[in-house]
């Protein structure tokens, strides 16, 4: 039985525009211990999907349907005093800017103390005990516990955090943009670390982000978010090697690689679409360079191209030569928006 | 390099900023110097790119800012076509200078007055500097659009900035940045708040129009891949210093300085079936307040000697097109 079970997940926004499709039917399985990275631009609906799971929602978004199942029991329909008491200790959420998410004016303890009191049913002392042991692992001094949070670097902040997160060893956990704000070098210590820890203790993580490169090292799985909808998914090297929708594609050639210097960039013309009024057919019909008829009028399902990998095209049959189209220039450039 | 041929040349220069604990004396005696920019040397051949590299608060953006004028330096010679505009505070001369080196921002979401249409927003460079009619300063604009692909230029131009796009936003920072025709350009982190399928976009116009308009540019950036795609140059700063610099692919195929190691190592391969090598350096960057003698990099290098701690390493020569700043790796 997989630990977490998303399906055909629905969370739209009340917009004085009228409602937004921001997550549109998703469904996606994660095991114990598996990791899956949700790919995705800004707008796409990752960060409101996995909101909507821990059901921490904006006042004027609602779950318009589907269901979660985390250890075998719907979620959906938990009330928010069960969701609380699952909370920290079964899910955990690393928000988005998490370096800001300490209070400024408690010292760095005070955060562990709330979460392994409150909810852990731990005593000060062995509270104490605890916020120093997560803060060994995650490599920071715990001599610091009790400096506040502008004495830390924004590298410490992320793995106080990231600690926080693990303190009373949940099944799952939720990273959105974990290491966006951080410089390169700190990124990839505090990723490094991160992993090594997760294999360790065997949580299971759903990473947000929009940095392709960021998952292909930290997940084994990785589904591509595109308008509220998942359009590919499958294992990192299914979709870094052998992508199978367009949109991935598009977004392989947008990427500068540090390593191939000779790649030239190719960017999807266009924008993404207003969820509010989301086209007919598949949602990325109106910037894709190889939309036939059938993809303005009929929405697309997700079809299994190879075992375990799914994209939701029409076209899946002549992916090969999609493949090859995809790395020219000018089959981006022609696309009539 | 031939001397005659650089348009930006800058020796020694520093700017310095001076801190005070005390938030009610601002001059009490025990002031402490923060030394952003500490004596950086390079030069820009007319027509190149410069991609300045490193992590958050290594003073790139304090050099563009010097680069610019909008900072004062501390010291050095800063020379714009040969020219020494140091200490220049001649009225008619910086106003000819901002014309000739523009700036593009970072954030285009607060770049434009929000209150002004697109085509007000490219008028009030003009309105400034330029001296033609208004038929003419509006063909201008709409040449200008054309020119950042905002077509049909006078659909645009008519839009506010809440009903643009932040790809189309960046086209229109651009545009403004482009439309007084100047010869140098700093480009400010410029794709970092766009997301990855639009940024191709714009890095593409950039690279296109600085050639066809023949711009020496300066791109200051976090982001290695980014500036190996659109610099001929690369100098990699840490801590108020260049400590590697030269030609791009020489410096990211074949880093001497630890640090540059270190930065490219960091950047994560997007192959999930080869690992990312461990980044080898400890700790993190120190204040950078009464930094120690010797070498800026020592406390976190793995392979620093004696002599880092005490004598501090200037920039040499490797090669033609390579220069490092590091004892262990010069020779």
């Amino acid at each position: 039985m997989p630990l977490l079970e998303i399906e055909d997940f629905k969370v739209y926004y009340r917009t004085s525009e009228g409602i937004t499709q921001a997550v549109d039917g998703i469904s996606f399985l994660l095991g114990e211990g598996q990791s899956l990275g949700l790919v995705g631009e800004s707008g796409c609906g990752k960060t409101t999907a996995v909101r909507g799971i821990i059901r921490v929602l904006d006042k004027n978004a609602f779950i318009a349907g589907g269901k979660v199942i985390f250890n075998g029991e719907d979620i959906v329909g938990f009330s928010e005093d069960r969701m609380r008491s699952i909370r920290w200790k079964d899910l955990s959420l690393i928000p988005q800017a998490a370096m800001d998410s300490l209070n400024p004016v408690y010292p760095v303890v005070d955060a562990f103390n709330e979460i392994l009191l409150l909810k852990g049913g731990m005593n000060l002392n062995s509270a104490e005990k605890r916020a120093k042991e997560l803060f060994l692992m995650m490599g920071l001094d715990p001599k610091r516990l009790h400096h506040y949070p502008h004495e830390f670097s924004g590298g410490m902040k992320q793995r106080a955090v990231i600690a926080l997160a693990l303190a009373l060893n949940p099944k799952l956990i939720i990273a959105d943009e974990p290491v966006t704000a951080l410089d390169v070098i700190v990124q990839s210590q505090v990723l490094m670390e991160f992993k090594k820890l997760r294999e360790k203790l065997k949580v299971a993580l759903i990473m947000i982000t929009h940095d392709i490169s960021v998952v292909a090292q930290t997940c084994n799985v990785i589904a591509v978010m595109y308008a509220g909808k998942i359009v590919e998914k499958g294992t990192s090297i299914d979709i870094l090697k052998n992508a199978a929708h367009p949109y991935t594609l598009g977004l392989e050639n947008a990427f500068p690689n540090l390593r191939n210097p000779n790649k030239s960039l190719i960017a999807i013309e266009g924008s993404p679409p207003n969820l509010v009024n989301p086209p007919k057919g598949c949602r990325f019909a109106p910037r894709c360079p190889f939309k036939i008829q059938d993809c303005q009028q009929k929405e697309p399902v997700l079809k299994e191209v190879s075992a375990g990998h799914y994209s939701a095209c029409f076209r899946l049959n002549e992916i090969e030569e999609i493949r090859k189209k995809a790395r020219e220039v000018k089959t981006w450039t022609t696309v009539n928006l | 390099m031939d001397n005659s041929q650089s348009l930006i040349e800058v020796k020694d220069l520093k700017k310095y900023f001076t801190i005070s604990h005390n938030l009610f004396r601002q001059s009490s005696k025990k002031s402490n110097v923060l030394k952003a920019v500490d004596s950086v040397n390079f030069k820009i051949v007319r027509g190149n790119s410069l991609g300045l590299a490193g992590e958050s608060g290594c003073g790139k953006t304090t050099t563009g800012k010097m680069l610019l004028k909008l900072y004062e330096s501390n010291g050095g010679q800063y020379f714009f076509n040969h020219q020494d505009i140091t200490n220049l505070c001649n009225k008619v001369k910086i106003k000819k200078f901002r014309k000739e080196a523009q700036l593009i921002f970072q954030n285009p979401f607060e770049a434009i007055n929000p209150r002004f249409t697109v085509k007000r927003a490219l008028m009030e460079p003009l309105l400034i500097y330029h001296e033609g009619n208004r038929k003419e300063k509006e063909d201008l604009v709409e040449y200008m659009l054309k020119k950042v692909n905002l077509i049909p230029s006078e659909y645009y131009s008519e839009k506010y900035p809440h009903q643009l796009s932040g790809g189309q936003l960046q086209r229109v920072v651009i545009a403004r940045a482009l439309i007084t025709n100047p010869i140098f350009l700093v480009a400010d982190e410029p794709v970092s708040m766009l997301d990855v399928s639009i940024r191709a976009g714009v890095l593409n116009l950039m690279k296109k129009i600085s050639e066809e308009m023949k711009l020496t540019t300066l791109y200051i950036s976090h982001d290695l891949s980014l500036i190996r795609y659109m610099c001929h140059e690369i100098a990699i700063m840490y801590l108020g210093k260049i400590v590697e610099m030269g030609q791009t692919d020489e410096v990211i195929e074949n880093p001497r300085h630890p640090y540059t190691q270190a930065l490219i190592a960091a950047v994560p391969i997007l192959d999930p079936e080869v690992k990312n090598e461990e980044v080898k350096i400890k700790n993190y960057v120190p204040s950078p307040i009464d930094l120690p003698p010797g070498c800026i990099f020592q406390d976190r290098c793995h392979i620093a000697t004696d002599i880092c701690f005490n004598a501090e390493p200037k920039l040499k020569k490797i090669n033609k097109n390579h220069q490092v700043a590091c004892h262990v790796n010069q020779k």
